[in-house]
């Protein structure tokens, strides 16, 4: 479980690997709308990463094809989410953002993990770390707006430093930065 | 276009460009990157969109990303390995982006000539901003210039690292947050000093 807890807290998917961090920064939705987009994550990724860690182990490791990863995954992506839109949500598909954050974290679970349970849970803490973070920034939207800031403040700013802030929170344990000697 | 939603498109950017390792040489292989993607996959969707008349059309994308993007990382890691390591996951983060997705979305136009041009201030916009951005964060928190040479990175050291205590803070993640912040509010109030002139 360590893994489980090190991607959510300790070096944030979101926040410190950068997955889909622009999206949560300039394309805010509100909790319905993500809780929607966070069940077909679960939809598109869980699968996805079971039957692509399984070929990378039993197909392409044995036949030294490990190059060919990125691509098996965006296929088998594309095969689920075309599948699921087609028979499920019966909805015109597109490569929108749901697919493209589907990617990163199956990309991102495949290659940071040693076995399939592994892979697994890392890709559950990814998606964890995104309701966190997401959740986290819409409340503090939401303060903003109570608190009325001064028209002299953009919006931006106060997203980018409230993020610096956690970020410095969840980080506190490196603390490489108050180390100069460590760059000379 | 640009100017009416350039804070939009600059705090994307700056998302995008926060996990970056600090250095100008990360920033000049992300535009270099992001300019690629876009003048070799605008032509190519013009002529499937021309020739060839199949479904799931979009799929062709990400397919082509994760091509361009594989041929990329082989060729940083025959210069260097770990460095190919490094980079790989920003490089899919990079394209698997907000911006590009929407960049790609909104190109228009009907022959290609018009197709490339409609979306040119983005390409322009996003390499600016790339550039500059790494080389501040490399001269606040390095205190130099980092290049790439055939035996790996260079620095060309503007200052003593222990000039200004602490300012190694910049080129850490939490660091370039900060900077995006700062660069936004300058952006914000410049825009704002532009808009009382014009009244």
């Amino acid at each position: 479980m360590n893994n489980f807890f090190y991607y959510i807290f300790v070096s944030s998917v979101i926040l410190i690997y950068g997955l889909s961090l622009d999206r949560i920064v300039v394309n805010q939705k509100n909790i319905r709308s993500f809780l929607i987009d966070a069940s077909h994550l679960c939809l598109f990724v869980f699968p996805s990463v079971l039957l692509i860690k399984f070929l990378l182990l039993f197909v392409l490791i044995p036949n030294r094809l490990t190059e060919f990863c990125p691509f098996v995954s965006v296929f088998i992506l594309l095969i689920f989410y075309i599948t699921a839109n087609l028979f499920l949500f019966k909805s015109n598909e597109k490569f929108d953002s749901v697919f493209s954050i589907s990617f990163l974290f199956i990309f991102l679970s495949i290659s940071e993990s040693s076995n399939i349970i592994d892979a697994l849970l890392i890709s559950a803490a990814c998606i964890i770390s995104l309701l966190i973070i997401q959740v986290l920034l819409i409340s503090l939207q939401k303060r903003f707006h109570f608190s009325r800031p001064s028209d002299k403040m953009n919006k931006y700013s106060l997203i980018f430093i409230n993020i610096s802030i956690i970020m410095i929170a969840l980080c506190t344990w490196n603390i490489s930065w108050l180390n100069p000697g460590l760059i000379k | 276009m640009v100017k009416k939603n350039a804070l939009f498109y600059i705090a994307s950017i700056l998302a995008i460009l926060i996990p970056v390792p600090c250095g100008l040489f990360y920033g000049l292989i992300l535009a270099f990157t992001f300019n690629v993607l876009y003048f070799s996959f605008v032509p190519l969707n013009f002529l499937l969109d021309k020739y060839i008349e199949v479904p799931f059309k979009w799929a062709f994308a990400p397919l082509y990303f994760v091509f361009i993007i594989s041929i990329e990382k082989i060729l940083i890691s025959l210069w260097s390995a770990s460095f190919g390591m490094q980079i790989e996951l920003i490089l899919y983060v990079q394209a698997f982006s907000f911006y590009i997705i929407y960049v790609l979305n909104n190109v228009s136009g009907y022959t290609l000539k018009s197709k490339i041009q409609s979306q040119i201030p983005q390409c322009i916009l996003y390499s600016v901003v790339a550039i500059l951005f790494s080389l501040l964060r490399d001269i606040l928190g390095h205190m130099a210039i980092t290049f790439a040479g055939f035996s790996g990175l260079h620095y060309i050291h503007l200052f003593s690292i222990n000039t200004v205590p602490l300012m190694n803070f910049f080129a850490s993640i939490p660091g370039a947050t900060v900077i995006s912040a700062c660069v936004l509010f300058v952006f914000f109030l410049v825009e704002k000093k532009q808009e009382l002139g014009d009244e």
